[in-house]
């Protein structure tokens, strides 16, 4: 058997390069990442014909330069001795946009094979690629593929064995500056005299190369271990950050000024050459895909449609969500029963039955029937984001956001807040003006996680129950209000430092979402959220019956005589003001911050309700919230809370990663507490008008 | 008798399953992983670390 090859997949983004890989390796694959940052890196591995794969997915990039972590990550992977190949996945359809990632490829120096994919679409728009002369003109194997419809597979494993073995390049016939066929209408002036079509796909201007051949004896003499030393000369002459600062080198002749523009454009031109060669009735971009942006990226249309496809979404996560979950619900009362009356036949402690039935069984349990609800949410917004719809949203509220001293980029990461903070969190490093990254991290968290659903669920189905869904969705609706009004606040008192960030996006063409894309993706997020219901959910469960069940004087059966209550009474006057005044609830709200959905399981363990989604369950807890005072509009100051405050632990942990200030992580804390207070006393008080 | 054996093996169990889930939680943050286990949309940023490594 040969040893194992090692293959990196590049490519720009939507490129179908994620697709293809999971082609390849399915659901089994190594999510890591990147050495030393927090870029996400995918491995996966199969076997074929005899031969071991490894197969590195690397971040979509539209180049290599090294003006983003992603690009720095893909770069140096691709220097490193680590890979064998690299397969360039490009959007066949968009070949002249790819192109530009694919020339630097091959100027790397590393085995480079082209796969077109999305072969189908370019069949469908009667468009064709002369397979034949893309190959010359480039020198490297092309291979057509289509991820989605799994065609090409094989033999683009096949070409990478082969390929690697066999290497180098493939003969480049260039008919671009070569003397030898150089039309005679070609004067001295005209004329290349740098030679190296048939060494280089990619050669520039004399002026360039002139440049290059300076530089290549200076690198060769200082640094003898370098390899490629005609890439590091285009580097240098580009000014690059990493390879200047890394491999400088005396030459003022060349290095006097930044020739990254002409090399830029001299590549485009190649590019133009390219596709007037080799593409046959190139077509604009898809009618369909037009006509869909021209309403839902309208000026006005275009918000308006955002919210009404995100209330669809919840229709949806109540709907059909609701109805799985009843499922949910009576397998945990038949497991927690059962449980219960094993253990009583066993003779166990009532303590040790207590703990497992009514503080694990019930906290951790009282999650997962709410996993169908989650499970609806991530499948419609993998669905949105899958079919390019989500890359207008950005769009869309770039005009929004850029009054407010942020552009669109901004709302990127808070789009991604709608499933978790922390990645939204991290999303923010996009944003090149560090000002505006800690404004984004400051407001991003009072996007709705789906965290918080449990949350909203639980209280609107109890307290509001035909206007369940309106009640829930207003909580999403308040929260993107609270970011924009916030992010309008620190606009005026920021003004003088506020750059203009203009937003550059790639907005793919719309596409039907694939279903194996789909399902992976949201089994990832089924696995994570088990996860946590094992991890965090149970150790908080725990925590919560013995904070409730044990005081000063040890056991009581008595809550009012716990540690719990006593840390909660101590910290209700804080909380009166603003319709929360009741020690449970704010004990749940406090054990929410090492993770927003401990807030439902912690209700289950101090209500003493096994099944808190069941019928009786709901029933139990209503009427002991009765009991105490809690009616509807403290339930919708509890959301409203909950949506605001301190962000879960692992969002604070993220913070201060991405800041390396605990000062920051603190203050973040601190503004959503007070933002939070703030806001669910406005809305307590002014709901208390109309009750 | 067979009460307190039965109650001792819950113990030990519930503290076996504590154990591996802090467990869990320590080698994830070691590995550089944050718990963002509600399930993350558009998720391309966690996971575990094998290597401490700097980017240069």
């Amino acid at each position: 058997m040969a040893h194992e090859l090692s293959i990196g997949f590049v490519g720009n983004p939507n490129c179908g390069k994620t697709t293809l890989f999971n082609a390849y390796t399915g659901a089994n694959l190594k999510v890591a990442n990147w050495p030393g940052v927090t870029v996400e890196k995918k491995e996966g591995s199969f076997r074929f014909h005899d031969q071991e794969y490894r197969l590195v997915d690397l971040p979509g990039t539209y180049s290599l330069t090294s003006y983003t972590m992603e690009e720095q990550v893909a770069r140096q992977y691709i220097l490193s001795d680590e890979v064998n190949v690299i397969i360039d996945v490009a959007d066949a359809s968009a070949l002249e946009r790819n192109l530009y990632l694919t020339l630097q490829l091959i100027e790397l120096g590393k085995p480079v094979i082209l796969a077109l994919n999305m072969m189908d679409i370019v069949e469908k728009r009667g468009m064709e690629i002369d397979l034949h002369r893309l190959p010359e003109m480039l020198g490297i194997p092309v291979i057509p593929v289509s991820a989605r419809r799994k065609t090409g597979l094989d033999i683009l494993m096949h070409a990478a064995a082969h390929h690697q073995k066999h290497g180098h390049d493939l003969p480049l016939i260039h008919h671009h500056g070569d003397g030898a066929d150089e039309p005679e209408s070609r004067t001295e002036q005209t004329r290349h005299k740098h030679q190296h079509h048939k060494e280089f796909a990619m050669v520039y201007s004399d002026e360039i190369e002139d440049k290059i051949d300076l530089l290549i004896p200076l690198l060769q003499k200082k640094y003898p271990e370098l390899q490629n030393y005609r890439w590091h000369a285009l580097k240098l002459l580009e000014h690059d950050k990493e390879i200047s600062s890394h491999y400088p080198v005396e030459c003022p002749e060349a290095l006097g000024k930044s020739y990254e523009k002409e090399i830029i454009n001299q590549k485009y031109d190649f590019i133009d050459e390219i596709i007037q060669e080799v593409l046959v009735n190139k077509e604009k971009k898809a009618a369909v895909t037009d006509k869909a942006d021209s309403i839902l990226t309208h000026k006005w249309l275009g918000l308006p449609i955002f919210l009404l496809i995100m209330a669809l979404v919840f229709f949806l996560t109540f709907t059909i969500g609701d109805w799985l979950k009843g499922y949910f619900e009576a397998g945990l009362e038949f497991f927690s029963g059962g449980v219960r009356a094993g253990l009583e036949s066993l003779q166990v402690s009532p303590l040790i039955v207590s703990l497992l039935v009514d503080g694990i069984i019930a906290g951790v349990g009282g999650i997962l029937t709410f996993l169908p609800n989650i499970l609806i949410l991530f499948l419609a917004l993998a669905f949105l984001e899958d079919s390019g719809y989500m890359a207008r949203v950005a769009y869309v509220m770039d005009g929004i956001m850029g009054k407010l001293g942020l552009s669109g980029r901004s709302f990127i990461p808070m789009v991604l807040g709608f499933g978790c903070t922390v990645p939204a969190i991290m999303a923010s490093r996009a944003l090149e003006n560090k000002r505006d990254r800690y404004k984004t991290m400051l407001i991003t968290p009072f996007m709705s996680c789906s965290a918080r659903l449990p949350i909203y669920v639980l209280f609107s189905q109890l307290f509001f129950s035909r206007h369940a869904m309106l009640a829930a969705y207003s909580m999403y609706l308040l929260g993107l209000l609270v970011a924009i009004l916030c992010a309008f606040l620190l606009h005026i008192f920021d003004r003088k430092h506020t750059k203009e960030n203009s937003l550059l996006i790639e907005l793919p063409e719309y596409k039907a979402p694939s279903a194996r894309t789909i399902f992976i993706y949201v089994w990832e997020k089924v696995k994570d959220y088990l996860t946590k219901a094992g991890t965090t959910i149970f150790i908080a469960s725990i925590l919560m019956w013995f904070l409730l069940n044990f005081g000063p004087n040890g056991y009581s059966e008595d809550m009012s005589q716990t540690f719990g209550s006593m840390i909660g009474r101590w910290i209700v006057p804080f909380f009166a003001p603003i319709g929360l005044g009741f020690w449970q609830i704010v004990v749940a709200l406090i054990a929410g911050i090492s993770a927003k959905e401990v807030v439902v399981s912690s209700c289950a363990v101090l209500f003493g309700i096994s099944n808190i989604n069941s019928a009786a369950g709901m029933s139990a807890i209503l009427s002991s919230l009765g009991a105490m005072g809690f009616g509807p509009l403290n339930a919708y100051a509890l959301m409203t809370f909950s949506l605001l405050y301190v962000p879960c632990a692992a969002t604070l942990a993220t913070i201060k990663k991405e800041t390396e200030s605990w000062g920051w992580t603190g203050l973040v804390a601190l503004f959503q507490i007070c933002v939070a207070w703030g806001v669910t006393f406005l809305v307590y008080h002014i709901g208390l008008l109309f009750v | 008798m067979p009460g307190a054996l039965s109650t001792i093996l819950v113990c030990l169990l519930i503290a076996f399953v504590l154990f591996l889930s802090l467990r869990k939680l320590w080698k994830d943050k070691k590995n550089g992983k944050t718990c963002c286990g509600g399930g993350c949309q558009g998720c391309t940023r966690c996971g575990e670390n094998n290597k401490k490594q700097k980017l240069r």
